[in-house]
C-alpha cells in the first residue's frame, strides 16, 4: 500500500489507516520518539498520540510528503512531552544537547521574551531557511526538526561527520544573527 | 525567546523543507537509519539498556586494557591494527554480560573487595546507581561511592587504570554548561587486604586553600605526583606542556593518563573560579568513542597535536612574518579523534577560509574599519577552533591565535574578554579582545 491509498484511507475515515501507517512508518516514528523520549512507554504513547493526531489532521490537510509528516507530527508531540517530563524530572540527554546546541542562536535567558508570536517566529524561520544552501538547509532540518545525530546526517547525506558538524555550526551562526537582526532577540 | 520556543517553532516550518531533507537522502541511507535498532542514544536510553549498551562495553574495553598491563583481565579480541572494533567490543561486553563467562568469573575472583574514592561536586543518585551497577556488573563487591550533585546529566565516561594499586574510574559528566569531573579510586591492592574507604566531597566555592593544600598532600603521600595549586582563573589547565593533554581530558573522551592534571572549574555565569586539584594518573593513552570502542592514541599520530601545533605555528610565522593571522594546521588523524583536535577538517576544505582566501577578501572587499575586522575576524573564526565532543554532541570552541602567534587565545571565558595564554610569562590573562589585535565587532552572546 502506498502513501496515496493510506492517505486516502484517511479521508475515508477508515481506521485501518492507522494500521497501515504503523506498518509503514512504526520505526520512522520509534526512531523519531526515542530520539527525544527516554522510556518505551512514554515512546508508545507518544507515537499513540501523534497517530491520533494524524487521524484528526487528514482531512483536511493533504501532506505532501506523507513520511515528513509523520516524522514531524510524532517530533512535535515527543517534544511537547519531553518538555512535560522535564518539568519533572531529567530526561534524554540528547535532547538536552539539541537544547544547548540551539542555545547558540538565543540568549537562553527565559525572562528575555516570555511571550512570542510563534507563527511569526515560524515564519521568520522559514524565510531564514530559504537563505540556506540545499545542503545547510536540509542538514539544519535533519538536526533540529528531525532531531537525529550527527552520525545519522553523515550516513543518510553521505556526508563527513565534520562536514556536519561545521556546517552546523555555521548555521546555527548564521540563525543567531538572522534572528538578532529580525529582532527576536 | 526561550529554546524551548524556537525548538517548538522549528516543528512548525514550512512542510516543504522537511519533504526536501526527506527526499535528498537515498532511500537506500533512510533504510539503513528506519531497520537501526530502536534505541536512544545516551540519555534516551532507560538504565538498564544504557549500563548493557553503554557503559559495560566501555568498562569491559577499558578494563581489557589494563589487563594488558595489570594481567588480571582477560582482553578478547584485537584485529591486526590493535583497534579494538565494534565486533571485539561486543565480544567484550558479551563477556560481561554473562556470569557464567570464564572472563566474568576470572575478574570475580581476581579483584579483591574495593572502596572506591570519590572526588565529586555535588550529588547524583542517578549516575551513582550507574556506578553501582558497573562494578557489580564487572564483579567488584563491597564497593562504596557517594556521589552528590542532582542536576547532572548522563554524559559519563569512564575509564579504568592500574593506578598505583588497584583501578580508578574516571568520569565526567556535564552540568548544564558546567562540567563535573569525577575521579574514583579503589583503595586497597590487589590481593584486597588493605581496603579502606576515604570519601572526599568538593564543595563549589567553598574550597579553601588550605583544604586543596590538604588534598594534595594526600595525593602525594599516596604516590601521585601532584604539583601546584593556582588560583589563576581559569577552566582546566596545568603548564602550557601539557596544554593538549588537559584539553583532551575536557574532552572527556581522552585519557592520557602520565601526567599531571589539573581539574578545576569556573562558574561559567560569574568565571568564579571555584576549585582545583591535581593529581597524577598513570598508564598510556587511549581513546574511548562512542560505542566504547578504545584505540590507542598512538594508533593516530606520532606527534602530540600540541606538537603540530606549534611546529605549524613556527613554519607559518616563518613563511609570512607579516601576516595577522596563521593557519592551523589539520591532521586528518586528529579528525578521527573522537576527544580533542585543533584544526580544519580535511573534507571540508570547501568551507574553511584559508589565509590565501581571506587575503583575497581583503583585497577585494568594498568594506573598510571596523566592518572589515568584524568580516576578518568573522574568517579568523571559521580557521580556528577546537574540536571538543561529548557523548553525542559536539561543541567547537573557537582558538584564535594572535598576530605574533605568542598568544593562544580562547573564549572559554565565554564573554569578549578573551583568556589567553601568554607563551613568554607562562600566565594565563583575560583582556578584551581588542587588546590582543583584534578590532570590530565580536558576538559575545
Amino acid at each position: 500500500m502506498n502513501d496515496k491509498q493510506i492517505i486516502q484511507m484517511y479521508w475515508q475515515r477508515n481506521e485501518n489507516a492507522i494500521t497501515e501507517t504503523l506498518k509503514i512508518y512504526g520505526n520512522l516514528c520509534k526512531n523519531t520518539a526515542s530520539r527525544i523520549l527516554s522510556t518505551p512507554e512514554d515512546i508508545d504513547e507518544c507515537i499513540n498520540d501523534a497517530l491520533l493526531q494524524v487521524w484528526n489532521s487528514i482531512p483536511p490537510t493533504k501532506p505532501l510528503n506523507f513520511a515528513a509528516f509523520i516524522a514531524t507530527i510524532t517530533r512535535n508531540t515527543a517534544l511537547n512531552k519531553y518538555n512535560h517530563i522535564k518539568r519533572q524530572k531529567r530526561s534524554s540527554n540528547q535532547v538536552q544537547l539539541i537544547y544547548d546546541e540551539i542555545s547558540d542562536c538565543i540568549h537562553t535567558s527565559e525572562d528575555i521574551e516570555s511571550e512570542v508570536n510563534a507563527r511569526m517566529l515560524t515564519d521568520a524561520l522559514d524565510k531564514f531557511l530559504d537563505t540556506l544552501s540545499d545542503d545547510a538547509q536540509t542538514i539544519f532540518v535533519q538536526r533540529y526538526v528531525l532531531m537525529l545525530s550527527i552520525s545519522e546526517i553523515a550516513k543518510l547525506y553521505n556526508y563527513t561527520e565534520s562536514k556536519v558538524k561545521v556546517t552546523l555550526l555555521r548555521t546555527r551562526k548564521n540563525l543567531r544573527k538572522y534572528l538578532k537582526q529580525e529582532g527576536w532577540i | 525567546m526561550t529554546k524551548s520556543d524556537l525548538l517548538t517553532a522549528l516543528g512548525d516550518i514550512d512542510e516543504k523543507y522537511i519533504c526536501k531533507a526527506f527526499e535528498k537522502a537515498s532511500a537506500e541511507n533512510v533504510l539503513i537509519l528506519d531497520e537501526r535498532e530502536t534505541k536512544g542514544r545516551v540519555g534516551a536510553m532507560d538504565k538498564k539498556k544504557y549500563i548493557k549498551n553503554k557503559i559495560v562495553p566501555i568498562v569491559a574495553v577499558a578494563a581489557s586494557v589494563i589487563l594488558c598491563v595489570g594481567s588480571l583481565i582477560y582482553i578478547t579480541q584485537r584485529n591486526n591494527d590493535d583497534k579494538i572494533t565494534p565486533q571485539d567490543n561486543s565480544a567484550v561486553t558479551s563477556q560481561s554480560e554473562s556470569e557464567q563467562s570464564d572472563s566474568s568469573t576470572e575478574i570475580s575472583e581476581s579483584t579483591p573487595d574495593c572502596v572506591y574514592e570519590v572526588f565529586n561536586w555535588g550529588d547524583n543518585e542517578e549516575f551513582a546507581e550507574h556506578i553501582y551497577k558497573i562494578v557489580s556488573d564487572k564483579g567488584f563487591v563491597n564497593t562504596t561511592y557517594k556521589l552528590q550533585d542532582g542536576t547532572t546529566e548522563e554524559i559519563i565516561y569512564l575509564y579504568e587504570f592500574d593506578c598505583i594499586e588497584g583501578y580508578s574510574l574516571f568520569s565526567r559528566y556535564q552540568t548544564g554548561s558546567n562540567y563535573v569531573y569525577s575521579f574514583y579510586r579503589k583503595n586497597g591492592d590487589r590481593t584486597g587486604s588493605a581496603t579502606n574507604e576515604i570519601t572526599m566531597t568538593w564543595e563549589i566555592g567553598t574550597e579553601s586553600q588550605s583544604a586543596l593544600q590538604s588534598k594534595i598532600d594526600y595525593y602525594n603521600s599516596q604516590g601521585y605526583a601532584v604539583n601546584e595549586i593556582s588560583n589563576m582563573p581559569g577552566y582546566y589547565y596545568v603548564d602550557f606542556d601539557e596544554f593538549q593533554k588537559v584539553m583532551w581530558c575536557e574532552a572527556g573522551y581522552y585519557f592520557e593518563l602520565q601526567f599531571p592534571v589539573s581539574v578545576g572549574r569556573i562558574n561559567t555565569s560569574t568565571h568564579a573560579y571555584t576549585g582545583e586539584y591535581l593529581f597524577s594518573l598513570k598508564k598510556s593513552q587511549y581513546i574511548i568513542d562512542e560505542s566504547g570502542n578504545a584505540t590507542e592514541l598512538d594508533k593516530y599520530f606520532s606527534e602530540s597535536p600540541y606538537e603540530l601545533f606549534q611546529k605549524r605555528l613556527i613554519e607559518l610565522q616563518t613563511q609570512n612574518p607579516n601576516e595577522p593571522i596563521v593557519e592551523l594546521t589539520y591532521n586528518d588523524k586528529l579528525g578521527a579523534l573522537s576527544g580533542y583536535g585543533i584544526g580544519i577538517p580535511q573534507g571540508n576544505e570547501e568551507n574553511v577560509n584559508s589565509v590565501e582566501q581571506i587575503k583575497e577578501f581583503i583585497n577585494n572587499t568594498d568594506l573598510a574599519g571596523e566592518e572589515l575586522d568584524a568580516a576578518i575576524l568573522d574568517m579568523v573564526y571559521d580557521l580556528y577552533y577546537i574540536k571538543i565532543e561529548m557523548g553525542s554532541g559536539v561543541y567547537w570552541d573557537e582558538l584564535l591565535i594572535d598576530k605574533d602567534g605568542k598568544h593562544i587565545v580562547t573564549d572559554y571565558m565565554g564573554t569578549a574578554r578573551y583568556r589567553y595564554y601568554d607563551v613568554a610569562t607562562k600566565t594565563y590573562c583575560s583582556v578584551p579582545l581588542s587588546e590582543i589585535g583584534f578590532h570590530g565587532e565580536f558576538d559575545d552572546d
